[in-house]
């Protein structure tokens, strides 16, 4: 059953359908959500509320567009609102995988490295990028900005890991 | 501003999304400054080292009882629904009979009858009231508005 597909399905009131989209973004979601709560277990509740919430207004969704972009966004709020009613507690940083046989493994971790250091806006227009693998559109869409705008965060935000980057390079060879 | 230009342009390009045009445009910014050609490779190659980086799969437990959960929790609204909708037809029933069967009774003075019924009616006034509330809250609930954007 294909994305478009099953968001019908449920909108004509299969509820199992549901079940083909929360097993293709489940992981995503979660991902999202604890990249801004650094929290699994109320990262793992912020992802499944959501689906929630995307479940109770799947009827006003358009089966031709894109179903990701949307969840992340509802992923994003309920993050932000979560973020906004409690302190954080038990802070897990996102953890990576980088293939050790990878001949970039070391300069893979200098940049994730450095990633972590960036303002909130960089990290999450990179992590938008790369680990949620949103397009442009899908990014101005979820952050409510324009189009030019995104551009210029991503590149703005590559060249800050740069001078991170250039920066420890040269602590370490002082 | 020129910077912004230069940004979105270089990003187009490490993403090789360029237009003629734009190609163009960017060259003269190149040409302008060499320097930045030497920082266009450098960004390129962190934005190919990013696609290496993968996330850490989660708990797999988690995530094998994550359907379940959502599908409990999706079948305990419509449950509350339900259950909400029977109370207060059940409850609605119960108070009519109550109501009729004390308002007919000669021995119960006129201001006691009287202070039932309004009783009655100040609740039905404050549940209407609940409900419209509610019915407000969700057409400007920020997740619907999502849907539309």
């Amino acid at each position: 059953m294909t994305e478009r597909e099953a968001i019908i399905a449920v909108q004509m009131g299969d509820k199992s359908a549901f079940r083909v989209l929360v097993e293709a973004y489940k992981e995503k979601a979660y991902h999202l959500a604890l990249f801004y709560l650094q929290n699994e277990a109320d990262a793992l509740d912020v992802a499944q509320e959501a689906f929630i919430k995307v479940y109770k207004y799947i009827r006003k969704l358009d089966p031709n567009r894109p179903f990701y972009p949307y969840l992340c966004s509802v992923v994003r709020n309920l993050a932000m609102d979560h973020l906004n009613r409690q302190a954080r507690m038990d802070c897990v940083p996102l953890e990576v995988d980088i293939p050790v046989d990878d001949e970039r493994y070391h300069r893979a971790i200098m940049v994730w490295e450095a990633m972590e250091k960036l303002d909130d806006t960089a990290r999450e227009i990179l992590f938008l990028r790369y680990f949620q693998g949103l397009s442009y559109e899908e990014m101005a869409c979820v952050l409510n900005i324009p189009k030019g705008t995104v551009m210029s965060r991503l590149f703005y935000a590559k060249r800050k890991i740069k001078k991170l980057i250039e920066g420890g390079e040269k602590e370490d060879a002082g | 501003m020129q910077d912004d230009r230069f940004a979105v342009l270089a990003e187009k390009f490490l993403e090789g999304m360029l237009t003629p045009e734009e190609q163009k445009e960017l060259a003269e910014f190149l040409n302008k400054d060499p320097s930045l050609r030497q920082e266009l490779a450098e960004l390129k190659d962190i934005g190919e080292v990013m696609k290496v980086i993968k996330l850490k799969s989660p708990d797999e437990e988690a995530m094998e009882r994550f359907w379940s959960v959502v599908y409990n929790r999706i079948e305990r609204a419509v449950g509350m629904i339900l259950l909400s909708l029977g109370a207060i037809l059940l409850l609605a029933y119960g108070v009519y009979m109550l109501i009729s069967d004390f308002l007919r009774d000669p021995s119960v003075p006129i201001v006691v009858r009287l202070g039932v019924v309004g009783v009655v009616l100040g609740l039905i006034v404050l549940l209407v009231s609940v409900v419209k509330e509610r019915l407000a809250i969700l057409k400007v609930d920020r997740y619907s508005k999502e849907v539309d954007k």
